[in-house]
């Protein structure tokens, strides 16, 4: 930030934000232990998912962008440029995680070692 | 035939551990309804069963008590609970000698002894009998503990045969000893083990006799069979020494009171089925407990993990203490809370069993903490890269302080 001259209190609340985004997308991650979550229909079954995030969204909009809660957090407005930089980074690491999941299903030794694990055998 | 003098209804059928519960009855009517009139009225009755113990059931002096028949024609061989002729055998299928004294008895004995030291301090107003039956139950306690367990084996001998040689069957016995209290802690959990184990434990039910032993039969009367009354004496024993899991599931509406006390698990509505639909239900609670702690835990430790760098390095801090507050009361609020709603994954009956012992973070848990500590310094990276692109884009504002 300081070398652009961009201010500590708008980078703080780019990171705020750079987590709860990795944290949805790492929740659709932990909704299947191993199973893939790449698709849709692996996230129909829950009805509380889409109003969880919808909340979580909300929340962050207020928490970025109205006077109050800038005041209370020292949070600046973000620039809407600056956002699809951070879902990007969200996509990233699910994907990133979702490759985990991807090598363990495929190798029947990792797979096995890791079911066993899970039962505490 | 009993009036011809036939067996198994003879007239003459000896029992050597009717007199010990007779006391150990006495003192859990006491308990169960409070009437202790019957305990004042019995008392002579119960100083006459004690004396018996020691004067009569104890035909050597050794300090435990044995039997052997007199009547060689129609008196009953055992005369424990386990009382056909074939009951009492050593591992390798031998016949144990006589007089025997088995070890249930000796729980019985010790039982009884102290439960009449409290009833004559409570109830008879005889402070010294009180401490004397104490003393006697502590020192037999000890002598127990040395005389019947057999270290290789790590279960207590069946009994101790005429020449005072260890009857080396495993049998469900070792339950009751757990029922009367008088095995020793450091043995607990070995007889437990050997309780709900394959050899004596047959998935429905506790044999009388561990399956690999000689004389083990899987219909014999007291040498493999699952009697009821005897797995009741087994649980209310796992559950004494602590071990309500193994002591297993208890009927609700017919169950008795005593199975219901021992149970880990009481079944309300009697229906075998709500077993399944309740372990189906458990599973996914357990799942769901889980992965609200893999959702949650590493997004905690690489925040923390941030600011500990940042601190410790002497960084300007990339996120302020009440931002973490509001991104893990926002996080856990509304994400968590949707993990508690997550439906049953669809294998979830098809899964073998959880070992009780189970972490709930397991070493994969472990894992997938730190590759979200590894996805930390993506903070970071979004600073630097938000610096580029801030740069880039010249969003730069001129009244930064930076």
């Amino acid at each position: 930030m300081k070398s652009q001259g961009a201010s500590d209190s708008l980078a703080r609340t780019v990171a705020v934000n750079a987590i709860t985004i990795g944290q949805i997308f790492y929740l659709l991650n932990s909704r299947y232990l191993l199973d893939s979550s790449l698709s849709l229909k692996a996230h129909m079954g829950n009805k509380y998912l889409p109003l969880g995030i919808a909340a979580v969204i909300l929340l962050q909009l207020v928490f970025t962008y109205t006077t109050p809660f800038q005041a209370m957090f020292f949070n600046e407005a973000i620039p809407l440029r600056i956002w699809p930089w951070l879902l990007a980074g969200g996509v990233v690491f699910f994907l990133v995680v979702e490759c985990e999941k991807l090598i363990i299903r495929s190798s029947d030794s990792l797979r096995r070692s890791v079911t066993a694990v899970e039962a505490g055998t | 035939m009993t009036a011809f003098e036939e067996r198994p209804h003879s007239p003459y059928f000896g029992s050597s551990d009717a007199t010990p519960l007779f006391l150990v009855l006495l003192d859990e009517f006491e308990r169960w309804s409070g009437k202790h009139e019957l305990v004042t009225k019995f008392e002579a009755e119960a100083r006459a069963a004690l004396r018996w113990i020691d004067e009569y059931g104890d035909r050597d002096g050794d300090g435990y008590v044995e039997y052997e028949r007199r009547n060689k024609e129609t008196g009953i061989e055992n005369q424990c609970w386990k009382d056909s002729w074939d009951s009492i055998v050593f591992s390798d299928g031998t016949l144990a000698s006589f007089p025997t004294a088995t070890c249930e008895i000796q729980g019985y004995v010790y039982d009884a002894k102290r439960r009449c030291s409290r009833l004559a301090r409570e109830f008879w107003g005889d402070s010294e009998l009180a401490s004397r039956l104490e003393k006697e139950a502590a020192e037999m306690k000890q002598r127990f503990n040395r005389d019947f367990w057999i270290p290789e084996k790590q279960f207590f001998a069946l009994a101790l045969d005429g020449q005072k040689r260890k009857v080396d069957s495993l049998t469900s016995n070792i339950g009751h000893l757990l029922w009367s209290g008088i095995v020793d802690e450091d043995k607990a959990e070995a007889c437990a083990r050997s309780l709900v184990g394959p050899q004596l434990f047959s998935g429905w039910g506790g044999r009388t006799m561990a399956d690999d032993e000689g004389g083990y039969n899987p219909i014999g009367y007291h040498v493999g069979t699952v009697w009821p009354f005897d797995n009741s004496l087994v649980a209310l024993g796992l559950r004494n020494y602590g071990f309500k899991k193994e002591a297993g599931v208890a009927m609700g509406i017919k169950g008795t009171e005593v199975t219901k006390e021992a149970a880990g698990m009481i079944l309300a509505d009697d229906n075998f089925a709500s077993i399944a639909a309740a372990v189906k239900e458990g599973r996914t609670v357990y799942n769901n407990i889980e992965k609200a702690m893999l959702f949650m835990l590493p997004t905690n430790v690489a925040q923390a993990l941030v600011i500990a760098v940042a601190i410790l390095f002497g960084f300007t801090l990339p996120i302020t203490a009440s931002q973490i507050l509001w991104v893990n009361m926002v996080t856990s609020v509304a994400l968590g809370l949707v993990i508690s709603f997550e439906p049953h994954e669809t294998d979830v009956m098809l899964r073998p069993p959880r070992a009780v012992d189970r972490p709930i973070v397991t070493a994969f848990g472990l894992w997938r903490i730190l590759i979200y500590r590894l996805g930390a310094p993506r903070l970071h990276a979004a600073s630097v890269l938000l610096d580029e692109v801030a740069g880039s884009l010249r969003l730069a504002r001129p009244d930064s302080r930076g």
